[in-house]
């Protein structure tokens, strides 16, 4: 319950997110594709008119998908409508695509300014792309085709191709992880075999690096209740359950394989936290220790999902993780120091 | 087992942590979007900023105006007059703008610019906030006209202007 809990939450972020998206025209302005803007004005922007319609288009990057901006004016007195699910890209390196922007063609009142944005299918046809030219059709109240506006891009010559405007990725994942442990050390002293879990937040700065907050579960499913007891001064026996939990914050890089396909790496430091719930109100209490995370993981992209609600990557993969605590202890009576060494199989939810 | 002492802190935190990035990571200023044509002139005003610079006193605000102007003629070269512009906000003005670049701009046929302006108004007050209409003008020339047209822009003001 908690979860769904946590879900509506980050739902209702997202949902806010994308409203203010729709709801200010600015937000695009931030994002323009640097390596296609042109010097002199300092912006992607290229404006026209055609068949009494201005058009101001513009190149916007995330880091899912590339999209162009463009806004309109009708200036004639009957109204007009853009055909935004036919809107054509034309790249001088031979791709021609489709929008794939959904929905009805969009009416222009007369002397009023309207936007919209377009979505590019695929950020990797920008690849060795010079010149992009985006076909707008522009139709009348019959809806038949009235006339072709035309935006014409260019990335300047002694303009470097950047592989953010050419590449997939995510900037906010979250990893949703179970397995189990593969190697204990010390910790096998506390009990028996160990179910294990995590939770983590990763935010990436461009394509390769970032951050992570790790939380690692360590289930003992059949602990040691009689060295844990003697342990803690308790009577045999009073020991009702064992969590371990780890707590990192921790450097990651991200190694793209292909679109699909991806390594990560991450060290970092945290605390590794031994909790033991005893008594017949299973009171807790716990002993902490430094410990050392390091994790490498391979996942694989499922599905990509460009536009709407659920925009983002969602992946699945593996995580070998290795928690390393130098000095774990309860009451200096059962050490838990050494490797904690498992795996997990994860599913994540990038964004 | 207790896990769910665990996740009862593990949802605050999470929501918590959302929270912030919803509001430090979606949050941008508002601009009202405009697209116009003078002639042959396409002008777009899709940046338009204000803020309130440390050095200026209470009440004083900051209003940076952005405008692309692009010439669609296939012939005509249009000049623009970057220190004949002003601008209205509220019912104060027409006050003086300062521009980049500060000289009169060529515009040749197919070619693109853009104009900064900005301004300072003094004694901006509540009701000039409320009221958030603000204007723009601009003079150019058309080539081998001697008459002045105007640029003439409506603008609206971002809605959270610092008093």
């Amino acid at each position: 319950m908690t979860l769904i809990k946590n879900f509506r939450a980050f739902g209702l972020v997202i949902a806010l997110c994308v409203f203010q998206t729709n709801a200010e025209s600015s937000d695009v302005f931030k994002y323009e594709l640097n390596d296609w803007v042109n010097k002199s004005t300092g912006t992607t922007a290229s404006l026209n008119r055609s068949c009494d319609v201005l058009v101001e288009g513009r190149l916007n990057g995330y880091e899912i998908s590339n999209l162009v901006f463009l806004g309109f004016k009708n200036l004639s007195k009957d109204y007009r409508y853009v055909d935004l699910r036919n809107i054509h890209f034309k790249f001088d390196n031979g791709q021609e695509r489709f929008s794939e922007s959904p929905g009805e063609p969009m009416r222009l009142d007369p002397n009023l300014t309207r936007w919209a944005s377009s979505l590019f299918p695929e950020k990797a046809d920008f690849k060795g792309a010079r010149k992009i030219e985006v076909e707008i059709p522009i139709l009348d109240e019959k809806e038949s085709t009235l006339c072709t506006v035309y935006v014409d891009f260019e990335r300047e010559a002694e303009a470097k191709e950047l592989e953010t405007s050419n590449f997939s990725y995510t900037s906010f994942d979250m990893d949703f992880e179970v397995g189990g442990t593969l190697y204990r050390g010390n910790l096998s002293n506390v009990g028996g075999r160990t179910v294990s879990g995590g939770i983590a937040l990763e935010k990436y700065y461009g394509i390769s690096n970032g951050w992570l907050i790790d939380i690692l579960f360590d289930g003992f499913t059949s602990p040691n209740y009689s060295a844990l007891s003697q342990a803690t001064g308790s009577s045999v026996n009073n020991t009702r359950s064992v969590l371990g939990v780890g707590v990192f914050a921790a450097y990651s890089r991200r190694d793209y394989l292909s679109q699909k396909w991806f390594l990560t790496e991450s060290v970092g430091p945290g605390v590794y936290s031994l909790n033991y719930y005893q008594g017949a109100d299973a009171n807790s209490d716990s002993s902490s220790s430094f410990a050392m995370l390091g994790r490498f993981g391979v996942d694989y992209q499922l599905s990509r999902v460009s536009a709407g609600f659920f925009r983002g990557i969602y992946t699945v993969g593996l995580s070998a993780y290795d928690v390393w605590i130098p000095h774990g202890n309860i009451n200096g009576a059962l050490d838990f120091s050494g490797q904690d060494i498992g795996l997990l199989a994860r599913f994540k939810m990038g964004f | 087992m207790s896990l769910s002492i665990f996740f009862g802190h593990a949802e605050r935190y999470a929501i918590i942590f959302f929270i912030f990035i919803g509001a430090f990571g979606c949050t941008s200023p508002s601009v009202e979007y405009q697209l116009d044509q003078f002639d042959d002139l396409v002008v777009s005003n899709s940046e338009q900023l204000t803020k309130k610079p440390q050095n200026l006193s209470n009440g004083d605000v900051e209003l940076t105006y952005r405008l692309l102007v692009s010439n669609r003629s296939n012939s005509r070269t249009y000049t623009l007059d970057t220190q004949q512009a002003l601008f209205s906000i509220g019912k104060q003005g027409p006050l003086k703008a300062n521009c980049t670049p500060s000289e009169k701009v060529t515009l040749a046929a197919g070619a693109v610019t853009k104009i900064t302006c900005s301004t300072i108004v003094h004694s901006f007050t509540e009701d000039d906030r409320r009221d958030r209409t603000c204007k723009f003008v601009l003079d150019y020339q058309r080539e081998g006209d001697s008459s002045v047209s105007h640029v003439s822009q409506d603008c609206r003001l971002k809605v959270r202007v610092f008093l």
